[in-house]
């Protein structure tokens, strides 16, 4: 059985009166330890698809099952435990908390692990040495620059050392040698048999993953 | 790191707001404990005038005799050898339990006699007591009584007997110089004759004898039931009696200070709160991501109610703490200047502290819950925007 799988999935959204159907009997499944690549043009539904599969928000119709788990029989509280235990997301936009430090944004999943209690800095201080920060782990987001930042995302996407790591555009507001090394990193998470799932636009940065799933207009062409 | 180290973390890097936050409601909290202030000080300086401002408390003989009417109180066995009070009452009443309590002490001798014809009501007066009993005494002609010869004659006695300062009054047994003439008080005193207690005791040979005691009490302190009943203990053959109505008045004007005093500051502390409720409401808005965020890495609903609410708090408490101080110390400054007819005194009081932090949190948790909640549900693909 597929570590994700998406079982004839729809998403609907209103606009004013009007619905449009963002993903349309949508079918696919990516198995445990997979670095899969979701490709579209914008307003395609690969950031749907991503938001679905983090539990970020509920198919209209269809199941979405990870590790087996229904996702759409999880109460609100619920879909946040299975994010804490099973995910990472790292986003385009980085989402640092600005007045934590680098060390205190990647400590954020542990704060509300239960029996973190002495071990949460040391696991974050790892983390952030993954990424090759651990020197700069004192420093306000805002005295980062924008690759460090996402390596700083990274980082805390790790932390908890999660079986699933979505990524949107990771690359996306960064030059092309630091996205380099944000998609090395990623490469590098999935060598140790992490399941990744990584949307982006770029044909070139889809091809460095070992599956590509084209989507257009709400439907999955490849 | 826990839940709290990200509510402190956001308060100390965003001084600014915090700043802006902590002194809105400290104000609030400030001015509600100084109106409390002022107003327990009004109130004691105010009780304490009314408690001065004449009888609360008549001692009367319990004796039977013709009854005579003064201030509406039945004075027993003025002429009829019936058993009066003495001169030395006025040390024993000096020995109670409440003496402290004893603000001041008036006693009278009413003689019935002849002026001119008419029959008039002669009372041997205190002046010093009596003047300090009766503030609103005014005299509009002539002076207070200097020598134990002088008079004070009532507004309608002066009319009806046509006396003006510097007449003399012949009675029987002696002779009295109006020294001045009361301006209308709407009181028995109008129709009244006041001259010197022991003269009058001399001249109509009443040796040390007393018709009725007159007693201002400070009832802010004890129950003036009390008072009486120790009068009545040490003053066998006597009888006190409060004058409930004074007394209710007084507790009544009392109670509308208390009322006016904490509406005021029910009023301050809303106002205060519905600035930590726009200020919370905006800070939700600004923080929309930071709270997708953690929505999107496993943070409950409660868990971002916490982090808010926990900002609150600290807020509120150290609002709470400034606001106390403020309100203690302005008073200090501004009352001598503000209110310098009043003599105010203010204490520190530990319990209107205690007030202050708990109403500051009550008010900086109460105006946050509605922002957290919103802030708790929010969906995390439209609060991050880029799923």
């Amino acid at each position: 059985m597929p570590f994700i799988e998406l079982s004839n999935v729809t998403k609907t959204f209103l606009a004013g009166d009007e619905k449009y159907d963002a993903l349309k009997g949508v079918s696919l499944g990516i198995n445990s330890g997979e670095f899969v690549a979701v490709m579209g043009p914008s307003g395609s539904g690969k950031s749907t698809l991503l938001s679905l599969v983090g539990g970020l928000s509920k198919a209209s119709s269809g199941v979405v099952a990870i590790d087996s788990i229904d996702l759409g029989v999880l109460g609100p509280n619920r879909l946040s435990d299975f994010r804490r235990e099973y995910l990472g997301f790292v986003f385009q936009s980085f989402y640092l908390v600005p007045y934590l430090t680098a060390l205190e944004n990647v400590m954020l999943p542990l704060t509300i692990q239960p029996g973190m209690n002495g071990t949460a800095r040391g696991m974050a201080r790892d983390a952030l040495s993954r990424v090759g920060l651990d020197a700069k782990a004192g420093r306000l987001p805002c005295q980062l620059s924008g690759g460090e930042q996402e390596r700083v995302a990274i980082a805390r996407a790790i932390v908890n050392k999660p079986a699933l790591i979505l990524a949107d555009e990771p690359t996306g507001n960064l030059d092309t040698k630091t996205g380099n090394r944000v998609l090395e990193m990623l490469e590098g998470l999935h060598a140790e048999g992490r399941t990744i799932v990584m949307v982006t636009h770029s044909r070139e940065n889809a091809e460095r993953a070992k599956r590509i799933i084209e989507i257009r207009d709400g439907e999955v062409v490849i | 790191m826990k839940l709290i180290d990200i509510s402190l973390n956001n308060l100390l890097r965003k001084k600014g707001r915090t700043f802006f936050l902590v002194s809105g409601l400290a104000i609030g909290i400030g001015a509600a404990v100084a109106m409390t202030s002022v107003g327990d000080a009004m109130n004691r300086e105010f009780m304490h005038a009314l408690d001065e401002y004449g009888a609360n408390i008549f001692i009367l003989p319990a004796s039977e005799g013709l009854p005579l009417s003064y201030g509406g109180l039945t004075v027993s066995a003025v002429n009829t050898g019936g058993r009066e009070l003495a001169m030395d009452d006025i040390d024993r009443i000096r020995t109670i339990k409440n003496k402290q309590n004893i603000s001041t002490i008036a006693p009278k001798l009413l003689v019935q006699t002849e002026v001119k014809g008419e029959k008039i009501l002669i009372a041997g007066v205190d002046f010093t007591a009596e003047q300090r009993l009766k503030k609103w005494w005014r005299v509009k002609a002539g002076m207070s009584p200097r020598g134990n010869e002088g008079a004070l004659i009532g507004n309608d006695t002066a009319r009806l007997l046509h006396l003006a300062p510097g007449d003399s009054i012949t009675l029987d047994r002696g002779m009295l110089y109006v020294s001045g003439v009361l301006d209308n008080t709407g009181s028995q005193d109008d129709g009244l004759i006041f001259a010197d207690i022991k003269w009058l005791q001399q001249h109509f040979h009443r040796g040390n004898a007393v018709s009725l005691i007159e007693l201002s009490a400070l009832c802010s302190g004890c129950p003036i039931e009390d008072m009486v009943a120790q009068l009545n203990s040490t003053l066998p053959g006597a009888r006190a009696v409060a004058v409930k109505e004074t007394v209710e008045l007084k507790m009544q004007a009392m109670h509308y200070f208390h009322k006016f005093s904490i509406g005021l500051s029910a009023l301050l502390l809303i106002v205060a709160g519905l600035i930590i409720f726009f200020a919370m409401t905006a800070s939700v808005k600004e923080r929309v991501h930071e709270i997708g965020l953690f929505r999107a890495i496993g943070f409950r609903t409660g868990h971002i109610i916490q982090v808010l609410l926990a900002e609150a708090f600290v807020v509120s408490l150290l609002a709470g703490l400034v606001g106390y101080f403020i309100g203690i110390i302005s008073p200090r400054f501004f009352a001598p200047h503000l209110m310098s007819a009043y003599n105010l005194t203010f204490a520190l009081d530990p319990i209107l502290a205690v007030r202050a932090l708990a109403s500051s949190v009550l008010v900086g948790l109460a105006a946050s819950v509605y922002p957290a909640v919103r802030a708790g549900r929010l969906d995390p693909v439209e609060a991050l925007k880029t799923l």
